[in-house]
């Protein structure tokens, strides 16, 4: 019904590749370096007077953790925003896997490959999870509208097959046993994990995390970092997170890119941006340049 | 949480696909159809104490519950507010006035016209929805306002004999078979014949409910709620979210077509009068009174609405309104001596909608979902894997197994909700 493009693999639904990741890992940390698989070029958001975000460089290579930082009202939720389609950069290019993505609309970036979670959790708040992690499998199944009133064979075991797999995506992020709950039932935590199972359903290469752990306690915290280490592991995802927590981010990214003021201030190592002294300026202010330290 | 989920019966799928519907639910669905299949033989039976409907308003109340249908498409499930829903039922009626009527002398049959006002209503539908599905909640229920307006405006002042103007369009060809008998040489179904009306339009009906069911359990039906409930994390799911808003404007027309070209040819003449806002509105107040998004709440709230519309309150005006306007006579009270109930049945249906808003916000057979939202079953009941309906599938299996249900059979958490 809302597809627009051809399907990108015409032998069987997309739904067998994933099954096939959740069940076999793929090999551990794939090559990393020289591969980028996101790459934003001079990327500007301004709205109005406002520069949100002013020329930033920015690549993920292909396999890695990255984590975006930054103090409050840098730019790191605009520019989240300028890649999964909901603004449109005023100029700058932002390409992925081979694909010039500047431009095109939230569901059209979805396809190509990347995945999203919100900062405030965004979910379908009286749907059941199982109908959520569905809705992110909508654009992998294939039922027009006609075909929904007429329910043909090939769609009911299109339904079954979508069906299982959701059931399949809220085991992997521990969800068993609540597919029907209402979503906005489920305790805080198992709504993050929904959101992830969501955004997982959608099949993405790349998936970005916005702020993960905001509200979880060091217990859940540790929880859902050891499962941002398994996504990359058992799924081979390339994963983009934008963290508050430097726990977190110094723990699980190979690589941390900073903005203030909408400008990208530091990039690398952790232990790189850790010792930064723009960085500690940022986040600290000029006097406690000198305090560098484990935060 | 896993036991309570061990112990339901799991549905297995998704709902409506492969959910068992309940055999209550059946025989509930297949007796109130049976009664109306059966009413037409002894409604004149009943004693005038009892207020019950005639015929006309049963058949008023069916495809009031069919529009209701086709509104909840758009309201209930894509949540997209639209104040103008009667222009489609208008362009349905005047699509059938005009290909089954001396009007142009054109007289296709209606098995045939009814599709093609389903498909004109539909194609209006995408026209209106187009250009104005960029706008969101206040400012999308406006344009649509609008639309609702200048669509019977138009069919009053085209120019010349386009579209009958304020006589509008009659006689109108009524839907006929073919069939000789002791009732003549074809079976027709409308004003004349109102027993076949009212079975027509119960079979548009459950057809109707067919459809919604079938579309609410799908992709589609998915993505809408999708939309309605954050539209902006719906597209970022992969949901093209024009597209899916369109389809829920031209479906949701499409039924309101579907109603139209019955309506014409029932009441074999249509005027622009008849498509009026409060139409509209009425529809509207249909599908918040019966429960946003459910279906069942939509034919009940039509039935419920225009049985007190069209039978209750002439009913007890009866009663009400010589007293009072005898009271007015001797008092010269002129507000009393012209009193008659059933004209202030939009200021009832005000008072019925607010009384419900502040009671019942979630309407007469709400969904599940709504029930859960407007009751605040919060955080605390996460582990409620069992909504009402599903207990109640619980409850019905066990005493089909010959089980006596008891409290403690239930999980913990259902017991508390256990009312």
């Amino acid at each position: 019904m809302t597809d627009i493009r051809p399907d990108p693999d015409p032998s069987g639904p997309g739904s067998e590749q994933l099954r096939e990741a959740v069940s076999t890992p793929t090999t551990g940390v794939p090559a990393q370096g020289s591969d980028p698989v996101f790459e934003a070029r001079g990327v500007t958001k301004r709205f109005g007077g406002l520069l949100a975000v002013s020329e930033v460089d920015f690549t993920i290579p292909r396999g890695a953790i990255v984590s975006l930082i930054g103090p409050n009202g840098a730019g790191k939720t605009t520019f989240f925003n300028m890649i999964t389609g909901l603004y449109r950069p005023t100029s700058g290019q932002i390409r992925f896997d081979g694909r010039d993505l500047t431009g095109l609309k939230p569901h059209e970036v979805v396809r190509a490959g990347i995945g999203r979670t919100f900062q405030n959790i965004r979910l379908f708040g009286n749907m059941s999870a199982v109908d959520n992690v569905l809705v992110g499998l909508h654009h992998r199944l294939k039922g027009r509208w006609w075909e929904a009133i007429l329910r043909p064979p090939s769609i009911v075991a299109e339904e079954k097959r979508a069906f299982d797999e959701a059931e399949r995506l809220l085991a992997f992020v521990g969800l068993e046993g609540k597919t029907h709950i209402t979503a906005r039932n489920l305790a805080y935590g198992d709504q993050r994990r929904l959101e992830i199972a969501r955004a997982l359903a959608t099949e993405p290469k790349l998936l970005l995390l916005d702020e993960p752990t905001a509200g979880m306690n060091p217990e859940e915290t540790r929880r859902l970092t050891d499962f941002v280490r398994r996504l990359r592991s058992d799924l081979g995802l390339t994963v983009l997170l934008i963290e508050h927590d430097m726990q977190v981010v110094m723990g699980i990214s190979d690589r941390v890119t900073v903005l203030d003021h909408g400008e990208r201030i530091a990039e690398g190592s952790p232990d790189t941006v850790r010792r930064d002294a723009r960085v500690i300026e940022a986040y600290l202010g000029s006097g406690a340049a000198a305090g560098v330290g484990t935060h | 949480m896993a036991v309570a989920a061990a112990r339901l019966p799991s549905p297995g799928g998704l709902r409506g696909l492969a959910r068992n519907e309940t055999l209550r639910n059946r025989v509930i669905v297949a007796g109130l159809l049976l009664l109306g299949v059966a009413y037409p033989f002894f409604y004149r039976m009943i004693p005038s104490a009892i207020p019950a409907p005639d015929l006309n308003n049963l058949i008023v109340m069916s495809y009031y519950a069919i529009l209701a249908l086709g509104l909840n498409i758009v309201v209930g499930f894509a949540g997209l507010l639209d104040l103008g829903y009667v222009a489609f039922f208008a362009i349905g009626a005047y699509t059938a006035a005009f290909l089954s009527s001396p009007h142009f002398d054109i007289h296709l049959t209606w098995w045939i016209v009814v599709w093609v006002a389903v498909a004109i209503a539909a194609l209006s539908g995408i026209l209106l929805g187009a250009p104005t599905l960029r706008l969101r909640g206040d400012y999308l229920a406006i344009v649509t306002l609008g639309f609702g307006e200048i669509v019977p405006l138009v069919f009053r002042n085209l120019p010349g004999d386009i579209t009958g103007a304020n006589q509008g369009i009659r006689p109108i060809d009524p839907p006929t078979i073919p069939l000789a008998g002791p009732w003549g040489d074809q079976l027709s179904f409308s004003n004349s014949n109102l027993q076949l009306a009212l079975y027509l339009v119960l079979a548009l009906l459950v057809f109707s409910y067919w459809l919604c069911q079938r579309m609410r359990d799908s992709r589609l039906g998915r993505a809408w709620m999708a939309i309605r409930e954050d539209e902006t994390a719906a597209a970022s799911m992969g949901i093209n979210t024009v597209n899916t808003k369109l389809l829920a404007f031209a479906l949701g027309a499409s039924l309101s077509g579907f109603a139209g070209a019955f309506v014409g040819a029932y009441q074999t003449a249509i005027f622009p009068e008849s498509f009026r806002f409060s139409i509209s509105i009425t529809i509207l107040v249909v599908v918040i009174l019966g429960g946003m998004g459910s279906l069942r709440g939509a034919v009940v709230g039509a039935f419920a609405l225009q049985y007190v519309n069209l039978t209750f309150l002439r009913w007890v005006g009866q009663y009400v309104n010589p007293p009072l306007n005898s009271v007015g006579r001797s008092t010269g009270i002129e507000f009393l001596e012209n009193f008659v109930l059933h004209s202030y049945n939009f200021l009832i249906f005000g008072i019925v909608l607010v009384v419900m808003m502040v009671v019942r916000p979630e309407g007469l057979l709400p969904t599940r979902e709504r029930k859960a939202e407007l009751h605040g079953i919060g955080v605390a009941a996460e582990e409620t894997a069992a909504t009402a309906d599903e207990v109640a599938t619980h409850e019905t299996a066990l005493e089909e197994a010959g089980e006596a249900v008891t409290i403690e059979d239930l999980p913990p958490e259902d017991q508390k909700r256990d009312r």
